[in-house]
């Protein structure tokens, strides 16, 4: 006779004993019988592990979260949503009508919450009834209770009124309203898991019979409340172990649904394989494994995050992508995973900036500011907001006294650094000074020569030597910048102007402007993602004198993402970083002396993958404000959470190699206008040897 | 000794019916996949009629075309032989549905078979089939082009069988037959026989007017579930809005359309569409689907048969735009007046007889010139721009489903000066089995005429459509919105052109490389 080890002392000892180490167990077969790993020997390894963890090294399951940090990677060869490799419904549905009676789990089968752990919600219970520490004295409760159960009646399963109980023995808080509550966050908080709604209704439609069989402490008018709400009706019975007084996880419910349903085929479906799968098939019941969001999705979330808004976006990208209903490009899983985190959480961190300082109309600057306002747009209606056209290049033109140096490096310097080659002439012809190309000669410049490291400097002279006229140029299109910046302005006493960062010369600018040459009785306040310079001593008084709010990073805060940012991947990191926020136009490059608005060359070929992030992160947005309507503190992103994910992805940069390689960039203004081709990524990365 | 070969229930029935009707007397065996069986398991009391069904276990394997003939022959011999035959133990072999491995086997071993269209009408447009296959079955369309199966032109083929009665553009040579008015010859025991064995009940009771065949998209991986309940909210909300539907799911269609259209009645009973008039009590007018085949069978019992067509599977996402400028044209009286271009002709026909649009008692003399060119091509640009140039009063609307900008033209920009951008708004109005994009869509109309123009600027309208669960809605723009509107449309239409000539530019470099 085979004796399974689930079956054995050693099992109860080593697994049975803790809650966690069970939980860890479970997901560790899971995951690894999924893949067709099966190694006993790996899997005795693996119970040592964390047993020694957990009972030695007194580990509990928060602290195993921040001690365990490793460098995940992102899914590399495929699209994270693709790894399930699930199914779709209408085929998973076939081998299921063979059978009477199909039995459901409840959680993360038929239901999800968006947590990366059931036990996570009790944070936000701790926080509607108030009390501190609730999480760790709602778990200690829960342990009392099945040990004292255990004691009583030799099986540990408790309701939640037992749990509750000691919780009130814990806390004072009186064991109803602390039910209540638990309830409400629960009924809050659990959705329908789309995939499996639409194999219910197949079923339902075909008069398949449903049963469901759980494992939990809610007794089954608690679960058929959770149910209703989620939309799941018409099934005949609830098994759930603390009515019954056995589990899943020993077979005792599964004997139940089989004594029930003696003479009928029946098949249960459920996501944890020693319980749902082994269990029931061992009662004579055939079972259909349904890997567990989570535990599918836990090795691509970023481990260093804020406990509970790590564990809510966790949460959050876990069953969306991995429910199986759906599959994603790269595109819109790159705005979805890594972007739409950092969006919500600068709009929200916005508008709290803006509420403090008073501020009466925001301005969110081309480009990046297109999928800021959208997102801004969902979240709030009290305080009006405007997508303005601007750019670098028009803020150095229209206060060229100055900018004169960033003048300078941008159209001589970098041009000189540039992948494409580009000629003095095309340079003049793209910022309106075509004026002076005759004048080059003067200087000894061939205005069809290429700019180089080895001939920028005269070209620099030149430039400072023409500053009158240059001056006056611009002095001509200011008229026009001044209209349109008073128009969207619009009168308002205090202003506040977004851009995603990162000296701040857009919006410095665009306060310069407003405040000091136009003398508009307009406060402008910059907040930006995140506050960024080439030199360590560039902006820093900006920064340091509160002029520039930065959201994620600056020299004053979080300076170990300012370092990463700046310095790893050899300085390219804002490249990726603004894939999130491109636009579906071309820069805006001025006006010009009628007053006509210019653009830059549209980067075209960008357009489906920017429209593709850009539905990521709405889509991000909406749920994540969906999820939080009730618990508006998780909104309260910090700017190191939000930057997290973007750190995980860019950490190695074979993902923006594989799926961005191609995507056109221009680094620096002034592109060539006469060939209109522009860098991709990969050639920038090439040239620097990333 | 005759062989039948079937893989859906049209087939078996083709093959019941044949068999009783050709072959009364003879021996006859039938052979079905296990997964046909498995969900039909009444097939094997066909017994009375067949001496032998045989179930084989159905696969296309993944092989060399150089290995195909005898690693099939080895296949089918073995099947074969444990029911003691092998083809050349049956003096005809009937194959229905020639384009699987069967068809494969015998074509690549040149043993003779008579090919039996898959579907009624299927044998003319072979690029249906090729269409299914190319989207999730790339051997299978290699093999089926490379022997002939797809248009019946294998050397081995003997005879053709279909329904000659369903409209074809090719000219093939066959034996007609037609399953429902066959149901009608064989004697009555066996008509009987045949309704058990599909569990086809002896009547239902219908309250409706329209019966609506469904087909199984999603199973077949044409499209998502997701696609095709919103081809389906699409499809009744435009065409059949107050109309009584009667669906009758295809027997391999999961979708739960009870739960979808609960103001529907759904035929639950599986069986084959051809029994349908034998068991409607009532009888129903009109008969409708998109694309399935079952329809040409038993369009003869209705009055009506509307089938949107392989184009409209591709395209029902825009119906909302052909729908709006179908509403501008109504408004400028002259629905009766419209002639199109590169559009959807049967989206349009069917809009017009079904979608509730009135005829004008004082109808306009102009033309409403409906516009849709599926992908950009110099030589269509230049056709579309002559048009605008030569017509005065009449109106052109661009439908502009793949935002092609048909009537761009860098060195033409005072075309723009007679455009005038329409937006549809799309307002979702329900959470639940919500399937639709709610992006702004943009149909643009050009005319040269002041009348015109104004009449259009002013059009608005609104209308619910209730399963889909959308508010669809025209408003007019003040003249800041329609200029911006026109700036949106100039820069995506240079963007769409410039990208178009990246990607010629790219096609370009990689064949010369």
């Amino acid at each position: 006779m085979n004796i399974s080890f689930a079956d054995t002392k050693l099992h109860k000892v080593f697994v049975d004993n803790n809650l966690y180490i069970k939980h860890e167990y479970d997901n560790y077969l899971a995951v690894n019988r999924r893949n067709g790993k099966n190694n006993r020997f790996k899997e005795w390894i693996f119970l040592l592990r964390v047993n020694l963890a957990y009972l030695i090294l007194n580990r509990n399951s928060n602290k195993e979260k921040i001690s365990n940090h490793t460098d995940k990677i992102p899914s590399l060869n495929k699209p994270e949503s693709e790894i399930a490799n699930r199914t779709p419904e209408i085929h998973f549905v076939q081998n299921l009508l063979q059978y009477d009676i199909i039995s459901f789990d409840v959680f993360d089968t038929l239901v999800l919450r968006p947590f990366s752990k059931p036990t996570d919600l009790f944070m936000v219970i701790g926080n509607r009834l108030g009390i501190m520490d609730f999480a760790e004295v709602r778990i200690d409760a829960e342990k009392q209770a099945r040990e004292e159960q255990k004691v009583k009646s030799g099986n540990t399963e408790v309701t939640i009124y037992d749990i509750y109980e000691k919780v009130n023995r814990m806390t004072g808080l009186d064991a109803s309203v602390g039910v209540n509550t638990e309830l409400e966050v629960e009924l809050d908080y659990c959705f329908a898991n789309p995939y499996m709604k639409n194999v219910w209704r197949i079923l339902q439609n075909q008069n398949k019979r449903f049963v469901i069989t759980s494992d939990m402490y809610l007794p089954k008018e608690m679960i058929a409340k959770i149910l209703d709400k989620c939309g799941y009706q018409g099934y005949e019975s609830i098994y759930v172990s603390c009515d019954y007084h056995c589990s899943k996880y020993r077979g005792g419910l599964f004997k139940n649904v089989r004594n029930d349903y003696s003479d009928k085929m029946i098949i249960h479906i459920g996501d944890n394989y020693t319980s749902d799968v082994q269990s029931a098939q061992k009662n004579g019941i055939d079972a259909h494994y349904y890997a567990n969001c989570h535990s599918i999705g836990k090795q691509y979330r970023p481990d260093k995050m804020s406990y509970l808004i790590g564990s809510f976006y966790s949460g959050i990208v876990n069953t969306y992508l991995h429910n199986g209903h759906k599959k994603y490009d790269p595109y819109y899983e790159y705005g979805f995973i890594y972007g739409g985190l950092y969006v919500v959480g600068f709009c929200n961190w916005i508008h709290k900036q803006a509420i403090e300082k008073g501020i009466d109309k925001l301005l969110f600057i081309a480009r990046d500011g297109c999928i800021y306002q959208k997102v801004y747009d969902m979240y709030f209606n009290d305080i009006p907001c405007q997508y303005i056209y601007w750019s670098r290049i028009s803020n150095i033109k229209y206060s060229i006294e100055k900018q004169r140096v960033n003048f300078i490096n941008n159209i001589a310097r970098n041009k000189a650094s540039s992948v494409q080659a580009v000629t003095f002439d095309d340079v003049l012809d793209s910022v309106s000074l075509g004026c002076l190309k005759e004048k080059l000669k003067e200087f000894g410049i061939n205005g069809g020569a290429v700019i180089t490291k080895e001939n920028y400097k005269e070209f620099e002279d030149f430039l400072i030597s023409n500053d009158e006229i240059i001056r006056q140029v611009y002095l001509n299109q200011e008229r026009f910048a001044q209209q349109y910046l008073s128009d969207c302005i619009d009168g308002n006493c205090k202003v506040g102007v977004v851009d995603v960062g990162w000296k701040g010369t857009g919006p410095l600018g665009i306060k310069y402007l407003v405040e000091e040459k136009w003398k508009l009785k307009t406060t402008v306040y910059p907040f930006m993602a995140g506050s960024l310079a080439y030199e360590v001593t560039e902006a820093i008084n900006e920064v340091q004198n509160d002029t520039i709010s930065a959201y994620m990073f600056s020299r004053l805060d979080n300076a170990d993402l300012c370092d990463f940012q700046r310095y790893h991947n050899k300085g390219t990191n804002c490249i990726y970083f603004e894939l999130f926020t491109q636009a579906m136009h071309p820069s805006f490059a001025g006006w010009d002396d009628t007053g006509n608005m210019m653009f830059a060359v549209p980067e075209v070929e960008n357009y489906k993958v920017v429209k593709k992030i850009h539905e990521g992160i709405m889509d991000f947005a909406l749920v994540y404000k969906q999820f939080s309507d009730n618990d508006i503190y998780l909104r309260n992103i910090s700017g190191r959470d939000a930057f997290i994910p973007f750190q995980m992805i860019v950490r190695k940069l074979d993902y923006i190699k594989k799926y961005f390689g191609d995507f056109a960039f221009a680094r620096s203004i002034a592109g060539k206008q006469s060939d209109q081709s522009i860098e991709t990524i990969n050639m920038i990365l090439e040239k620097i040897g990333v | 000794m005759v062989l039948f070969h079937a893989v859906t229930l049209y087939h078996v029935l083709f093959s019941v019916e044949y068999k009783l009707l050709h072959y009364e007397q003879d021996k006859a065996m039938l052979m079905v996949p296990h997964s046909l069986l498995e969900s039909f398991p009444k097939i094997s009391e066909l017994k009375g009629i067949f001496n032998e069904v045989i179930v084989y276990h159905y696969y296309f394997p993944e092989n060399t075309v150089s290995d195909v003939a005898k690693e099939s022959k080895d296949y089918f011999d073995k099947e074969l032989k444990s029911y003691g035959v092998g083809f050349d133990s049956f003096n005809e072999i009937y194959v229905c549905n020639s384009s699987e491995y069967i068809g494969v086997c015998l074509a690549s071993n040149n043993i003779p078979f008579v090919f039996v269209e898959d579907g009624a009408g299927l044998l003319g447009k072979p690029d249906v089939l090729k269409l299914v296959h190319g989207k999730q079955q790339n051997q299978k369309l290699e093999y089926c082009t490379l022997f002939g199966l797809y248009d019946a032109s294998a050397p081995c083929i003997t005879r053709r069988i279909g329904n000659k009665l369903v409209k074809s553009n090719m000219d093939i040579e066959m034996e007609h037959f037609d399953v429902v008015k066959s149901l009608e010859l064989i004697q009555n025991k066996y008509r009987e026989k045949v309704k058990a064995v599909f569990n086809a009940p002896d009547y239902i009771e219908v309250d409706g007017n329209v019966l609506f065949l469904t087909e199984h998209l999603a199973n077949q991986d044409l499209m998502s579930l997701d696609e095709q309940i919103l081809i389906y909210q699409t499809t009744f909300d435009y065409f059949f809005e107050n109309q009584k539907l009667v669906i009758k799911p295809h027997p391999r269609d999961l979708c739960f359309y009870e739960d979808l259209f609960p103001q529907y009645q759904v035929i639950r009973e599986v069986f084959p569409s051809e029994l349908i008039p034998s068991v409607l009590k009532k009888r129903l007018t009109t008969i409708a689907t998109i694309t399935s085949t079952g329809i040409d069978n038993i369009a003869t019992s209705f009055d009506k048969a509307v089938s949107l067509g392989f184009r409209y599977r591709e395209e029902y996402i825009f119906t909302d735009k052909y729908y709006i400028a179908l509403k501008v044209a109504e408004s400028l009286n002259a629905i009766h007046n419209i002639q199109q271009i590169g559009t959807d002709e049967k989206i349009v026909d069917l809009l017009i007889e079904y979608g509730g649009f009135k005829k004008s008692y004082e109808p306009t003399k102009n033309t409403v010139y409906l516009v849709d060119v599926a992908e950009f091509v110099d030589g269509t640009a230049k056709t579309i721009i002559d048009l605008l140039e030569r017509i005065n009063d009449d109106v052109v609307l661009f439908i502009n489903t793949r935002k092609d900008y048909c009537f761009y033209d860098y060195y033409k920009k005072n075309i723009w000066n007679y455009i005038i951008p329409i937006p549809i708004i799309k307002t979702r109005i329900r959470s639940e089995d919500f399937y639709s994009d709610c992006s702004e869509s943009v149909i643009y109309a050009y005319t040269k005429s002041e009348k015109n123009r104004t009449m259009i600027e002013r059009f608005t309208m609104q209308r619910e459509l209730s399963n889909m669960g959308i508010k669809l809605e025209v408003k007019s723009l003040s003249e800041y919105e329609q200029r911006i509107k026109v700036l949106e449309g100039m820069l995506e239409a240079t963007e769409k052109r410039l990208l178009f000539y990246l990607d010629r530019e790219k096609q370009r470099n990689n064949k010369t490389s």
